[in-house]
């Protein structure tokens, strides 16, 4: 059934020498920022997958709509493997986030508008995935989801918005974490060797997982030879016929 | 554009009747909230000083706790009646379903609020009996609505029914909760209404955005 | 080792073992497609 198909494949290998790659850079080439020391480093892939998380939710949003309003499967797969992809990012990006703020600002969180707004989408994520379980009918669930990972979506900026104006207002009760870094020109190679590379493994377990969802979902619906469906379906053809 | 307005009316009143009748939801609410607010008293020491800043918070969080309740039960009664095919047969615009079920649940939650304020006002000795205020709160009340009743219109047709809207509504509205309690202590606090304008323009941007929403995407929540 | 390396090399690691988990989800749920084919 899961035909191989050979651009993924390629593209899957470089997606991984990719991130490797990058992985590289951070380590040997990326210079040790002045203040913070190695923790800094972190930053690289902590943004990447901030980063992601954001794309995954829009991908999620995207294939939303487009299942409400085309109806085809493969929309609600690509939603679902949005979501899936969308929570995998955001918790990577919240504990890298928290991994990050200890050793530099003596604290596992701060109230920073970008940390927040990406625990509360991955919060949003998780919703989905449970209100999508808690429905039996497959159709049903698709279209709620649908409509969950719009309403979420759009209420990200809104999210956003609101922490920053919080933090613009209250600056100093949460500890001075506005400081920016010193940044030279190695550090914003990496940094967008490091996104690149991470977009491009986002691209490739995307399609893994909507072929992957694509394909359970048209065996299902094919009662196999042999069980117990694949009879009550001929016998109810019988009925039919007659 | 009549015609609209006198469905959309109708279907107010139809929920409105139906829970006066009842009264359940509102007498359960309104129980909650109150004995609530005892029970603040005992968790939280108030001195006058940081009244201003919580108090706010406090109402608010009655507000969209007794919410839940209250929007949860509006929906499950549609379900168990089998009300939602009625209405789909009934109403050629299903955005009118939504709106009306927005407004009758924003009346409920406006009644909440309101009854919440002289409450306070008693226990707590301290006033919140300000214009701009109750605007707020009311502001605040139609946001929460626009979400919590679309959210409610999916999690009522899930196995877990009741339980899930919190979980779906509230990471969703927490641009909601702030504006409303920094406002809120803004106006307790006396600052000038330009220091404090951006929360209003926030919620009301929110809750036009989620009404429109909800309204163009309703139909796909109940349709079989 | 650079003071603080625990943060660096914790997150990275935790980076790969969450993409190794969800790669591993995907394979398992391929090889159950498999076998069912």
């Amino acid at each position: 059934m899961l035909s191989k198909n050979k651009w993924l494949s390629v593209l899957s290998v470089l997606a991984v020498l990719a991130v490797l790659g990058a992985l590289a850079l951070v380590i040997f080439y990326a210079p040790l920022e002045l203040t913070m020391g190695l923790p800094q480093k972190i930053f690289y892939f902590h943004v990447s997958s901030a980063w992601l998380g954001m794309v995954s939710f829009f991908v999620a949003a995207i294939g939303g709509i487009l299942y409400l309003a085309r109806g085809k499967e493969v929309y609600d797969s690509l939603s679902l493997a949005g979501v899936e992809l969308g929570l995998l990012f955001s918790v990577l990006g919240t504990v890298t986030g928290m991994l990050w703020a200890r050793p530099v600002w003596n604290t596992y969180w701060t109230w920073d508008p970008r940390l927040t707004t990406m625990t509360i989408m991955g919060f949003t994520y998780l919703g989905y995935l449970l209100l999508r379980r808690a429905i039996d009918s497959p159709t049903r669930a698709a279209r709620l989801g649908a409509i969950y990972a719009i309403v979420g979506f759009v209420s990200v900026p809104l999210t956003f918005f609101s922490a920053r104006l919080l933090r613009t207002i209250h600056p100093t009760i949460f500890g001075n974490t506005g400081e920016k870094m010193v940044m030279t020109s190695p550090m914003y190679q990496t940094m967008a060797a490091s996104i690149v590379a991470f977009t491009l493994l986002f691209v490739v377990l995307l399609w893994h997982r909507v072929r992957l969802e694509m394909a359970q979902r048209m065996l299902e619906s094919e009662p196999e030879e042999g069980t117990a469906k694949h009879q009550v379906a001929k016998f109810d053809a019988r009925g039919e016929e007659q | 554009m009549r015609q609209y307005m006198a469905s959309l009316w109708a279907l107010i009143k139809k929920d409105l009747i139906q829970e006066w009748r009842s009264k359940d939801i509102i007498s359960a609410m309104l129980a909650f909230a109150v004995l609530t607010l005892f029970i603040f008293n005992y968790a939280l020491s108030l001195s006058p000083q940081a009244q201003a800043s919580i108090a706010t918070g406090i109402v608010w969080v009655l507000v969209v706790f007794a919410g839940t309740l209250g929007i949860n039960r509006s929906f499950s009664a549609e379900q168990d009646q089998g009300c939602f095919d009625a209405l789909l047969l009934g109403s050629p615009d299903l955005s009118l379903v939504y709106l009306a079920k927005m407004l009758s649940n924003f009346l409920i939650m406006a009644l909440l609020a309101l009854f919440l304020l002289p409450v306070y006002s008693l226990l707590y000795n301290y006033s919140l009996f300000n214009g701009l205020f109750v605007g707020l709160i009311l502001l605040g009340a139609w946001a929460y609505s626009a979400m919590a009743t679309l959210l409610a219109g999916l999690s009522v047709q899930t196995r877990m029914r009741d339980m899930l809207l919190p979980v779906l509504l509230f990471p969703l509205l927490i641009p909601v909760n702030i504006a409303v309690v920094k406002a809120g202590a803004g106006i307790l606090e006396g600052l000038p209404f330009a220091d404090i304008s951006i929360w209003f323009t926030l919620l009301a941007a929110y809750a036009v955005i989620i009404t429109t929403i909800s309204s163009m995407v309703f139909e796909y929540v109940i349709k079989e | 080792m650079p003071e603080n390396s625990q943060y660096f090399i914790i997150a990275y690691a935790l980076i790969f073992v969450l993409l190794a988990l969800y790669v591993l989800r995907m394979c398992l749920q391929a090889r159950k497609l498999r076998k069912r084919d």
